[in-house]
């Protein structure tokens, strides 16, 4: 008996396993097809949505140009074109070795998640090249260190924020396989009486700024911008007074090129 | 007729390309990966358990759970080019789990009388039976190891993983599987020799 030899097992039976590979397909199938439905539905919302805001806002603006004089949106919260806020920058100077160090390692340690998985297969040990590492302004909050990284020589992208793993991905460089020119996850919260919100992006080469503004009820922030790094950063605003709920509030974000040319937006909230 | 054979080496070339499938959602990838890996997740648990039942079972927990993985959060990138190490990990924690429901199991079914036996003595379930008492057989020498090296034996020769796909698996440093191995190596002869 030569323990380091594998003991021979017998294949899995050909007949259970093509059983057995139909029916987990065939429940994926099903799982998907209700979202497929979801989707096409969610297709529609928007555009039903955008349809029924038109015409609230046109109501709107004709009543109250008649009562008050000022333009606002559906649910109340103040509708403001972009170039009328005011534009603040959130970069705070590049970050030194101990700091990025410090917050490499603990971004490339896995964290368990609420099932009991890795977020992510990275190594604390591993090879790596430091990519950008930079300071951001956080509005109402304490500056935050915002990395990202490759490492060797799996050539994984990370992105952290202060040593928290926010995403990784393949190595882009003057390509993009994104339909969009910025992808990202936006977050928000109501904390001491103010809306707080943020988003972490990866972007198209041609993407140099990213800003982000919140629309409230009673006003709005100004346009907090970063500039784009290793195609890649992160955004927060501010606007006190707000609250971060549906209805009330609503969360512009807009990518601009090096000229200043507007190529991507949207609105969360 | 049953032929006994040993689990075949994955596909060449990477799983890339079924990854971003899987990624995008895309259930006829689950089946290729079925395709993929099922054998090598199933020899994996039949040498992990030494039972072809619960090895069954396993392989069914984990594709599903390797599915359900994909729905809940992005997994991300796909490491070192090949499925077969996430989906170990994923095997190891099912086989974990079905373990402790199988110890109840065993002692509930301790505490019952005796159930009348009635062999099958086909070929192929008497091959399965030698089979699956030969593993348990090369499991008894193992015991003896702790459970760590138990598990890194297993990963690395038995699964033929390399030491960082098992590193990544056991979610432990490369060095320390290399470190595991080698004391596991320097006990076998001496646990040879009692379980001969």
């Amino acid at each position: 008996m030569n323990l380091t030899t594998p003991p021979p097992v017998e294949q899995l039976d050909p007949e259970y396993a093509a059983d057995l590979k139909q029916e987990l397909v065939r429940k994926a199938r099903r799982q998907e097809q209700p979202r497929s439905h979801r989707r096409v539905l969610f297709t529609w919302v928007p555009i039903v949505a955008a349809v029924t805001a038109v015409a609230i806002s046109t109501a709107s603006v004709v009543g109250l140009s008649q009562s008050r004089g000022g333009p606002a949106g559906p649910a109340g919260i103040v509708q403001l074109p972009a170039d009328q806020s005011p534009q603040q920058t959130l970069e705070n100077g590049l970050a030194f070795p101990p700091e990025i160090d410090t917050a490499a390692r603990e971004c490339l340690t896995p964290k368990k998640n609420a099932y009991g998985y890795p977020n992510h297969l990275g190594n604390p040990e591993a090879a790596k090249t430091i990519r950008s590492a930079r300071w951001i302004k956080i509005p109402g909050d304490l500056p935050r260190l915002h990395l990202t990284l490759v490492t060797r020589p799996a050539n994984v992208w990370y992105q952290c924020l202060d040593g928290e793993f926010l995403r990784d991905g393949v190595v882009l460089e003057d390509r993009t396989w994104y339909n969009e020119p910025v992808r990202g996850t936006w977050a928000w919260s109501t904390v001491d009486g103010e809306a707080r919100a943020s988003y972490s992006f990866r972007t198209d080469p041609a993407v140099t700024r990213v800003e982000l503004r919140i629309r409230g009820t009673e006003g709005a922030s100004p346009w907090f911008w970063v500039n784009v790094e290793d195609s890649s950063g992160y955004v927060a605003a501010a606007l006190p007074g707000a609250e971060a709920q549906h209805g009330r509030s609503e969360v512009d974000v807009r990518a601009l090129d090096e000229n200043g040319k507007q190529v991507w937006a949207k609105t969360f909230g | 007729m049953t032929s006994r054979r040993t689990d075949h080496a994955p596909p060449v070339g990477g799983d890339e390309d079924l990854w971003d499938a899987l990624r995008a959602r895309d259930p006829e990838a689950l089946g290729e990966l079925f395709s993929r890996y099922a054998g090598a997740v199933h020899a994996y648990a039949v040498r992990h358990t030494g039972s072809y039942a619960y090895a069954d079972d396993a392989v069914q927990a984990t594709f599903v759970t390797a599915w359900r993985q994909f729905g809940r959060t992005d997994p991300g990138p796909l490491q070192n080019g090949s499925a077969k190490p996430w989906l170990l990990a994923i095997a190891r924690n099912e086989l974990r789990n079905s373990t402790r429901a199988r110890r109840r199991l065993t002692q509930f079914l301790l505490r019952q009388p005796a159930p009348l036996d009635h062999p099958d003595h086909s070929e192929a379930v008497a091959a399965r039976v030698d089979s699956a008492q030969h593993i348990r057989a090369v499991r008894a020498a193992l015991a003896a190891l702790p459970r760590h090296e138990r598990e890194t034996i297993e990963l690395v020769y038995w699964a033929q993983l390399s030491i960082a796909d098992a590193a990544v698996v056991l979610g432990v440093a490369e060095g320390t599987v290399k470190a595991r191995l080698s004391r596991a190596r320097r006990r076998l002869p001496a646990l040879l020799e009692e379980n001969r």
